[in-house]
């Protein structure tokens, strides 16, 4: 399995992003050069968020921000509550006790002392650090912005409206994609999440290499395979997928790889591992991969050695994994949910399907028609390309912080 | 005494993405939004596909077009809006006196109000720009040739289509020709670089049509 990856600077993206990306990117850190930032979430490891400030952080110190990230801690009453938070604000029907609330608060108060008195700009992640903003006045008054991963369109009103107090606080808010927002008073401002084109899930691997990791799980390169990367969860349709391989499979020979972990503290995880081995039966065509930490190199050569990449979920954050088959000029075929639809243009980035059924005639449209497959990886790698990558990401931080005290006008000239 | 030729001044845009909050569900409340709304959203919405995927040949040169066509299923619309020219505008103002001119012709001939299902609402969104030289600047038109052989494509983005529409928006040319018509004094190239139409075709084949009509000039 992978190791750690190394930090990673601007050059180390020469071969990957265009020269004028990387000139950009530098024109841009020479207009906020010395400026002093500070992220600010509740975890160095594990999820989507600390893998993401894992490769912006070094990135922001290279163009010459000083930026520095830093985590609050907490008790498993806390943790507890915000998993309870999180779920509700993607739209799960929750009861909290005012008790919850007070002890949320109380823990905020006691992570003060994380915040920087001199950081210019204070970039708080999603709701777990919210409330530290009501120290402002006293620890830091410039600018403080809240970063929202969450899709909060379905969430729980009673619960944002008391969440909400504390994001009216803040300087600016920013926000994955239009629809995940929420009505505020303060400035929204729209940031894509994004994947790393040199990290071990994505960086180019060899032909052999994807040929050996194949091999080494038993299937055969030589035929094609649809292939699910995503963690064993009901929300991305685990036993859909395999209605979708059962119905085409008698047309093919198809083999079909479910990639994923299943944490061994998360039950309901295990539920869904249980039930998709049940549903698998015997079929040896059939391989449930669960994936240990640091099996990133694995996953990369699954996805590069497929022929049809599927993404069957009911509910979506952004879909990284969508991101991360198409940057591998994989043809796509997902649910149009959440964030998927801003990556999937049907039929020009992949394919849109609503159903078994629909996501079973493009996979053997794909097997039958390799031409369209190759075409829609084409595009998709394009797309990918020019919206989802670490480099625009950056970006648009860059342009976040130049942004902040800029005032009204849509026009800004620097000298 | 020659006349003393001020360069062409290179500049990179660079833009962020602002949500305005602002939504739709229906032709009314499209329009009454289209009326309101910012000059910088309808910037915004009928440029994006070049900021996000100018590679793509779906069919729609603007958000609106697009959304028309796929939430509310309002075909004909849908295509009379997509066939908008941003060439033939001066301004932004223009533009949206054009877009709402459409709208409120279509509304008075429809009897439905047609509605969107509420996960295909229309989000306005604007965008705000930072404007950065990013040189070498040109004296000539040689210099002019050499540099957009390498300039980014946020560079010739600003100087084909943003500065005339949101920054001049006085002419129906681009920074390139009334540079080439004030400063060279050779008026038929700036026409010729005046008609190229940036809305049908990616940069890059834009930057190549413009490098053969400069070409065949010198």
């Amino acid at each position: 399995m992978g190791e750690k990856e190394v930090t990673k600077t601007l050059n180390d993206y020469a071969d990957t992003v265009s020269p004028a990306t990387l000139d950009g990117l530098r024109l841009l850190g020479s207009r906020l050069s010395g400026l002093r930032v500070q992220h600010i979430n509740s975890t160095k490891v594990g999820g989507g968020v600390a893998e993401i400030l894992h490769k912006l952080v070094p990135l922001m110190q290279d163009v010459g921000i000083e930026t520095r990230w830093d985590v609050i801690e907490g008790d498993e009453e806390f943790f507890k509550f915000t998993k309870k938070v999180h779920n509700a604000l993607h739209g799960e029907r929750t009861v909290f006790e005012q008790a919850e609330f007070d002890h949320f608060l109380e823990v905020n108060r006691r992570n003060e002392s994380v915040v920087d008195p001199d950081a210019d700009v204070i970039v708080v992640h999603d709701p777990q650090p919210v409330a530290l903003i009501e120290a402002k006045e006293r620890l830091n008054p410039r600018n403080w912005v809240w970063r929202c991963h969450i899709d909060l369109s379905r969430s729980d009103a009673k619960l944002w409206n008391r969440l909400s107090q504390h994001v009216e606080r803040y300087t600016a808010s920013i926000f994955s994609m239009p629809e995940f927002s929420r009505p505020l008073e303060i400035p929204q401002l729209m940031i894509s999440p994004s994947i790393d084109p040199i990290s071990d899930k994505n960086k180019p691997l060899t032909k052999q290499k994807v040929t050996k990791v194949l091999e080494g799980f038993g299937i055969d390169p030589g035929r094609p395979l649809l292939t699910q990367v995503s963690r064993f969860d009901w929300l991305k349709d685990p036993l859909g997928v395999i209605d979708v391989y059962n119905l085409v499979k008698p047309r093919s020979n198809l083999q079909l790889v479910l990639a994923g972990g299943a944490a061994d503290d998360d039950p309901e995880g295990q539920e869904v591992l249980a039930a998709v081995r049940e549903k698998a039966g015997d079929d040896p065509d059939i391989h449930i991969l669960n994936l240990p930490p640091f099996s990133d190199v694995e996953i990369n050569a699954l996805v590069r050695g497929s022929t049809v990449v599927i993404q069957k979920s009911i509910r979506e954050g952004f879909g990284l994994t969508v991101t991360e088959a198409l940057w591998k000029k994989k043809p796509v075929i997902a649910s149009p949910v959440g964030g998927i639809k801003r990556q999937i243009l049907d039929k020009i980035t992949g394919l849109a399907a609503f159903s078994t059924e629909g996501c079973a005639f493009y996979v053997r449209q794909i097997l039958n028609n390799p031409l369209m497959g190759r075409r829609l990886g084409r595009s998709g790698h394009a797309h990918a390309r020019a919206n989802f990558l670490i480099t625009r990401h950056l970006r648009d931080y860059l342009l976040l912080f130049l942004n902040l005290g800029s005032g009204d006008e849509p026009i800004i000239y620097l000298k | 005494m020659a006349k003393l030729i001020q360069p062409f001044v290179f500049y990179s845009e660079y833009r962020i993405v602002e949500l305005t909050g602002l939504t739709a569900i229906n032709l009314a409340e499209f329009l009454s939004h289209l009326r309101s709304i910012h000059r910088a959203s309808i910037f915004y919405h009928t440029h994006q596909f070049y900021f996000e995927h100018h590679f793509a040949e779906d069919g729609f040169n603007n958000d609106f077009a697009k959304w028309t066509h796929r939430a509310l299923h309002e075909y004909e619309l849908a295509e009379k809006l997509n066939y908008i020219d941003i060439t033939a505008f001066k301004s932004v103002k223009g533009l949206r006196k054009s877009i709402i001119e459409i709208v409120e012709r279509h509304l008075r001939k429809e009897r439905i109000l047609r509605q969107a299902h509420e996960d295909e609402a229309f989000h306005f969104c604007k965008s705000k720009s930072f404007v950065i030289p990013s040189g070498p600047n040109a004296h000539t038109l040689g210099e002019l040739i050499e540099a957009l052989q390498v300039i980014p494509n946020t560079s010739l983005f600003f100087h084909l289509i943003e500065s005339k529409l949101r920054i001049h928006e006085q002419t129906y040319d681009n920074d390139f020709s009334v540079w080439i018509e004030q400063q060279l004094g050779i008026d038929d190239l700036a026409a010729a670089v005046a008609s190229i139409d940036p809305y049908f075709r990616s940069l890059e084949r834009v930057r190549e049509e413009l490098l053969e009509t400069l070409k065949r000039a010198v």
